[in-house]
Parts: structure tokens; C-alpha cells; sequence
């Protein structure tokens, strides 16, 4: 069985222009994890509430477990930040191989 | 379908979003040491701030080396777009990060918390040297990207 090839067509972008998606997807990636990152700040404001009284009143046992969830997030976003890192330099080294930087 | 954009505009998208997370930190930590300093108020352990922390400064890290990758692919020109007006944002983060610091100073917070927030300061300043220095020096016809810039960096 061979490998199925993508059939041409005039409207499939060249090498270049996919790196240039490619870093677009990694700029809007970015910019995702930062609102994700507003995000829990917004969660964080709403949680302790504008007086510092912990409005909904968590128990000790709810506040650590929220400790815990944002740990985790920030965590996780950190994780997305080295794959994103990862990925410009496999994008570089595509954009180098096919002259883009020339 | 999207009209094409060109390799300078991504790199401006690049430089925006890059901000867009610096700012997003900040907001974010200004809102955790309050958080953190309500619960210390309540007699609760915030054992999971060096943590965050350490997300936070490890991000601005991965943001250093990603820029240091987009100068390279665009050629050295990315000072194009890293005005004296965003080093100046940047340097109000670093100060706003910094009143923070003393803030856990003078509350005699953990010092191993206060030893994070440093590498986080640091991390920013090495940021703003960065584009300081992409400010002052021409932009010259770098012969290849990949061996000017390797994710080895000074970290």
C-alpha cells in the first residue's frame, strides 16, 4: 500500500507562505495562553473579592484545592510555552531549508 | 479565505503577542500576592507560590529564547518593530514587578519566594536588555539564522 498523496491544486499555499501560517499560529497560540492567563487573574480578583472577605466563603479545604487548580493551569501553560518554543525552531529550520530568511 | 500576510507583519503579530503575555503575567501576579497575602491574613499556607512562580519565571524564559529566534528570522530587522515605547512598557512591568518584591520584603515572606520573584525580575530585565540592544545595533544581513541563534542561550 503507498503513502496517499495531496493531489495538486492552485490554491495550496507555497512552502513560504505556510511558515508564515505557521508563525501567525504560534502568535495567536500566544496570545491565547495570555488571555488564558487573565483568566485566572479575573478568577483570582472574583475569588478573594474587592474587600479581601473571600465572598463565597470557601472553606480551608476549598481554598487549597483552588490553589492546587491554578497551580495546575499555570502549570500546564508553562508546558504549552516550551511546545510553542519547539515548534519556532521547527519553523526556523523549515524557513532555512526553503531560503525564507534570504 | 485570509489574504496572505507578510513575513514582517507575523513578526510584528510575533512582538505583539509576546507583550500581550508580559502584561498577562503581571496582572496575573499582582492578583496572586494579593490572594496569597489574604490567605496569610486567614493563617493559611501558600506553599504553591514558589510554584507559580517558578511557571512564571519559566515562561518569561521561553519568551527570551523565542525572541531571540525571531531576530534571527527576520534577519536582525526585528528592531523594527521594538520601539523605545515598548521598552518603556517593559520597564514599568519590571518596576510594578519589582514593587511587588518589596512588598514580600516587607512582610518578611518566605525567602524562597522572594528568591523566584527575583529570577522572575531578572528575567524581564534580560528581556529588555535584549531589545535595548537590538534598538542600538543595524540591522545586518545575517548569513544563517539557525547557527546566530540556537535555543542554547545564556540560560
Amino acid at each position: 500500500m503507498s503513502m496517499p498523496e495531496i493531489p495538486k491544486n492552485k490554491h495550496r499555499p507555497s512552502i513560504e507562505e505556510t511558515v508564515i501560517d505557521l508563525l501567525e499560529s504560534i502568535a495567536l497560540e500566544e496570545i491565547s495562553l495570555s488571555h488564558l492567563i487573565n483568566a485566572q487573574a479575573e478568577n483570582l480578583q472574583a475569588f478573594v473579592g474587592e474587600n479581601l472577605d473571600f465572598p463565597t466563603n470557601p472553606s480551608s479545604t476549598d481554598i487549597l484545592k483552588f490553589n492546587v487548580t491554578i497551580q495546575r493551569i499555570m502549570e500546564t501553560i508553562m508546558f504549552k510555552e516550551l511546545f510553542l518554543l519547539r515548534k519556532l525552531e521547527s519553523v526556523i529550520q523549515i524557513g532555512t531549508q526553503t531560503d525564507l530568511g534570504e | 479565505m485570509n489574504q496572505p500576510i507578510s513575513k514582517l507583519e507575523v513578526m510584528k503579530r510575533c512582538i505583539h503577542s509576546d507583550f500581550e503575555m508580559d502584561q498577562a503575567i503581571l496582572r496575573f501576579l499582582t492578583h496572586y500576592t494579593i490572594y496569597s497575602l489574604a490567605n496569610q491574613v486567614r493563617g493559611l499556607p501558600m506553599s504553591s507560590f514558589p510554584r507559580i512562580l517558578i511557571s512564571l519565571s519559566t515562561i518569561q524564559k521561553y519568551h527570551y529564547e523565542k525572541i531571540k529566534l525571531y531576530q534571527a528570522l527576520s534577519l536582525g530587522n526585528l528592531r523594527l518593530f521594538v520601539s523605545s515605547n515598548l521598552i518603556e512598557k517593559l520597564d514599568r512591568i519590571e518596576k510594578e514587578v519589582n514593587d511587588i518584591v518589596r512588598l514580600m520584603e516587607a512582610l518578611n515572606y518566605d525567602p524562597l519566594v522572594r528568591r523566584h520573584l527575583d529570577d522572575l525580575v531578572q528575567n524581564v530585565q534580560y528581556k529588555i536588555r535584549l531589545y535595548q540592544s537590538m534598538l542600538q545595533s543595524p540591522a545586518k544581513p545575517w548569513i544563517s539564522p539557525i547557527i546566530r541563534c540556537s535555543s542554547k542561550g545564556s540560560f
